[in-house]
């Protein structure tokens, strides 16, 4: 056996084919129904025919959510970064007083329902006098993607080999030089898994958008399920298909254009 | 040059008795159009509105037109009746909605939290050609579409005639349930109460407590409990069961006027009103506003047009409807007392729904 590129058990392989199929099986079916030439939701589908995507590419509703959904999600991941870097440098490398109750505090969106989140979200913004729906939905939305980064940030953290930093100070660098050349090269990838996990967790958000958008600020899960709601046809499959697709081409460009291997992004 | 331009002059100026008469009235009358909505200019409200056709024909049709008509700006979002409530309440210290869509059994809710406000008569006069049925807590709400809940059925097979009939074996894995978590899932143990007590839904709506063993013996029958009407009724034209239901007929005609093999069921016992309700948010912006929009909403003219586009019928009076749209609305009054159109008691509903459902959910979930 060669160490370097170990042989996968049989059992093994089988049980992480079997745990594919079963994670990717539910994605792949919408895909199949939505070049179904049939005025229903069917599977197996019926004929073939890409009018349903030439439908909804077509939709003016459709574009203006996709826009909306696709900038919220970008400005969300830009503030996660921004609170979430130094919250997990501050959570891993400072001992104070309350940390761990200000670790859970952060992880606790994951923990409560989305949808208790929101409407809470939405009882403060009216108590605080704010209509700002945009500003509610930044928010609701940086919050349940913050702990995501600094989970994956505070991963990365705890593998930095301390000694490279402290040879950088001992060469003269500075605290924040030490930071920018010495510490972020090493935590780059949990950073990158963190947006990823922040951008798509934002970009699929249904129930917090539920309670904070409004008309103007209309997300594009609200809208699938708004066409849901008007005909349950095909065109609602090709949606899926095309967000599905989306996230994945975002997955492959963020390794591709940053040159990381899927599996560093995944370990942080 | 100059001739032409005098003689165009000429021509423009050239005073007839029609003309002066039509002039002098459209001087007179402009100033009347342009200042007889000037208190709504450049306002804004918020409202609430439902999902599905009706939706769509609202953001699309009635909004626009009415924003023009005001020149004001009037912002929807889509949602459901139990969120709409969450929204209220949630916003209740700072108002953001004026005027809130929501079903009929969700007004007594309204009301007792003190969510809304009392509709100002005054100012909504088409609420004067609205059947009396549809005028909720004395003034607190009017219906705006009355959808009939029955069950519904692939047309290939044959249509039963009673709710009894649910139980017999040839039924076998075919029903699709609608569930107690959605307001129309909860005809369905009136209906059932009515088989139990013999009873009309009036009174039997009373004796839902008595069902429950009656219920478990439907277990075999049905294929699954389910949530979403558009999804069921997706299945079952494409014949992955025989019965579907209670649900609405806005869920269902539509699929039946494509041409899908599917069809609601007239069953003996009689048919479910499932009223789509607006209320005044209680301290919401521009009430003005909200109330014009509320009567807009009860004119003939967009009842008319809401009806044949979603396929529900008006609430009011005296709307002429296409035959088309006649074929599966119940309408008039007259027609919706020949379908024993029922509206349950909701305040009583309300109090016994989280009981209801648990007993269901145990039959069910065993």
């Amino acid at each position: 056996m060669n160490p370097e590129n170990p042989r996968i058990p049989i059992a093994l392989a089988l049980c992480c084919a079997l745990l594919s199929a079963a994670i990717l099986a539910p994605m792949l079916i919408p895909i199949a129904v939505s070049i179904s030439d049939s005025m229903f939701v069917s599977f197996p589908p019926r004929g073939f025919t890409l009018n349903w995507y030439a439908q909804v590419l077509a939709d003016a509703e459709f574009q203006t959510t996709f826009l909306f959904s696709f900038k919220l999600a970008v400005l969300v991941t830009a503030l996660t970064v921004l609170l979430g870097v130094p919250c997990a440098i501050g959570l891993t490398r400072f001992r104070f007083p309350g940390r761990s109750l200000v670790f859970a505090l952060i992880l606790s969106p994951i923990v409560f329902p989305v949808l208790v989140t929101g409407v809470a979200l939405l009882q403060f913004a009216s108590r605080l006098g704010s209509n700002d729906s945009f500003l509610q939905i930044l928010a609701g939305h940086t919050v349940i993607c913050l702990p995501y980064l600094v989970r994956t940030v505070s991963g990365a953290l705890l593998l930095v080999v301390p000694s490279t930093e402290d040879a950088a100070r001992t060469l003269g660098a500075g605290q924040f030089t030490t930071f920018r050349r010495v510490t972020l090269p090493q935590i780059r990838g949990g950073i990158l898994a963190g947006c990823v996990f922040a951008f798509i967790t934002s970009f699929d958000d249904y129930a917090m958008a539920m309670w904070l958008a409004d008309a103007r600020n209309f997300t594009l899960p609200l809208q699938i399920h708004v066409f849901i709601e008007r005909s349950f046809d095909p065109s609602v499959a090709a949606i899926s298909a095309l967000m599905v697709a989306f996230s994945l081409a975002l997955l492959l460009v963020v390794e591709r254009a940053l040159g990381l291997k899927m599996q560093r992004i995944v370990a942080g | 040059m100059t001739e032409v331009s005098a003689a165009s002059l000429s021509t423009r100026f050239a005073p007839t008795r029609r003309r002066f008469i039509a002039a002098t009235a459209t001087a007179i009358a402009a100033p009347i159009l342009m200042t007889r909505n000037s208190w709504a200019q450049g306002k804004e409200i918020v409202i609430g509105i439902w999902g599905g056709a009706q939706g769509e024909f609202i953001r699309k049709q009635v909004i626009p037109a009415f924003e023009k008509d005001f020149g004001c700006k009037v912002l929807a979002e889509e949602g459901f009746t139990l969120p709409n409530i969450s929204k209220m309440r949630a916003t209740k210290s700072n108002p953001k909605y004026t005027v809130m869509f929501v079903d009929d059994l969700a007004v007594p809710i309204c009301k007792g939290e003190d969510l809304i406000a009392p509709l100002p008569v005054e100012k909504m006069p088409n609420m004067a050609n609205l059947f009396p049925r549809f005028n909720y807590e004395n003034g607190y709400s009017t219906g705006l579409g009355i959808s009939i809940g029955t069950m519904y059925r692939n047309t290939s097979g044959k249509a039963p005639t009673s709710f009894a009939e649910l139980w017999d074996p040839r039924y076998k894995n075919g029903i699709k349930l609608n569930s107690w978590q959605n307001t129309s899932g909860l005809f369905f143990l009136i209906a059932t109460a009515a088989i139990v007590t013999g009873k009309p839904f009036a009174e039997a709506q009373y004796e839902v407590d008595k069902i429950w063993p009656k219920l478990a013996e439907l277990k075999p029958n049905i294929q699954n409990v389910y949530t979403s009407g558009v999804e069921a009724a997706n299945e079952i034209a494409q014949g992955q069961a025989i019965l579907g239901g209670i649900d609405y007929s806005k869920f269902i005609y539509p699929y039946t006027a494509k041409g899908a093999p599917i069809d609601m069921v007239f069953l003996k016992e009689g048919c479910f009103a499932g009223v789509n309700c607006q209320v005044l948010v209680k301290g919401g912006p521009n009430q003005d506003l909200g109330a014009a929009f509320m009567n807009r909403m009860l004119s003939k003219q967009v009842q008319k047009e809401l009806a044949e586009f979603a396929l529900v019928s008006p609430p009011v009076s005296g709307v002429e409807l296409s035959a088309q749209a006649q074929k599966y609305v119940a309408y008039p009054d007259k027609r919706m007392d020949e379908l024993s159109l029922f509206m349950p008691d909701w305040t009583h509903i309300n109090k016994q729904r989280a009981a209801w459902t648990e007993s269901a959910n145990r039959i069910f979930s065993a």
